[in-house]
């Protein structure tokens, strides 16, 4: 009995944080963030000694970390219709001329070789800054497709947006975080 | 024919991955008359890997903790 206790003891303090660190990419304030997580470890500790012998902890307290979190999400969006003024800036204005093609000196350069700088931290504290710059709405569906891999469908539920809302806040955060990126790391060269 | 402003939505709103053969022809085309874009379209698929390591870093344990 006192093993399985210093067990979970021993995992919680080594997987807090990256629980801390997911819940903080879809919630905030980080208080909110934190008591999603405690939601999760509670659980943890509930779970029955057998059961917990017989399951990944880690799956297991991660799924019950993505419904807290997405419990959260349903509570802030329901009643929320409106994404088109989610952006307080045209990015497409930036980007394309008023034949909707490339402004020169805009279009991202091909980057060369990403595998070899996808390793080190300072690179993912630049993902980080530019995930983190996301303007909120498009932040928040990003998020929940790309780190929670919800499907469009449930996001679209979750949140209470329309397909088309759906498609604009991806393509506006990934436009963005492309930008980003090969200003913040790719050295900037564009076509 | 598409725009570049259209393609560039077609790829970075997923629509891209539920297009009909129609969608995924004009798309084609346009990759293969604009340059800008091919690139744009390497990169995009870069992000892709990219986020995903980013993830897998997210969640990954803390050192410190480590047995």
């Amino acid at each position: 009995m006192n093993q399985v206790i210093d067990d979970r003891a021993q995992w919680i303090c080594r997987w807090r944080g990256p629980m801390l660190r997911f819940a903080c990419l879809h919630v905030s304030p980080r208080e909110e963030a934190e008591d999603a997580v405690q939601d999760a470890l509670l659980a943890l500790l509930e779970m029955d000694i057998d059961k917990l012998q017989s399951t990944d902890p880690k799956r297991y307290v991660f799924g019950i970390l993505k419904n807290k979190v997405m419990d959260r999400l349903r509570k802030r969006y329901s009643g929320e219709v409106s994404y088109c003024e989610a952006f307080s800036d045209d990015l497409d204005a930036y980007l394309f001329n008023e034949r909707s093609h490339w402004l020169d000196g805009v279009a991202p350069a091909g980057w060369h070789r990403p595998d070899e700088q996808m390793q080190t931290d300072q690179f993912f504290a630049v993902v980080d800054l530019c995930v983190h710059h996301l303007p909120t709405k498009p932040a928040q569906v990003f998020s929940m497709k790309e780190f929670l891999e919800c499907d469009a469908d449930e996001i679209c539920t979750t949140l209470g947006l329309s397909k088309t809302d759906y498609w604009q806040c991806m393509s506006r955060a990934r436009k963005q975080i492309q930008l980003c990126l090969n200003q913040k790391w790719f050295g900037g060269a564009c076509l | 024919m598409m725009t570049c402003k259209q393609y560039i939505f077609h790829l970075t709103s997923g629509q891209a991955q539920e297009a009909g053969a129609l969608d995924r022809f004009w798309a084609a085309q346009h990759r293969l008359v604009c340059h800008r874009c091919r690139a744009y379209t390497r990169n995009d698929q870069q992000l892709s890997v990219l986020l995903q390591r980013y993830r897998d870093q997210v969640l990954s344990p803390d050192e410190a903790a480590k047995d």
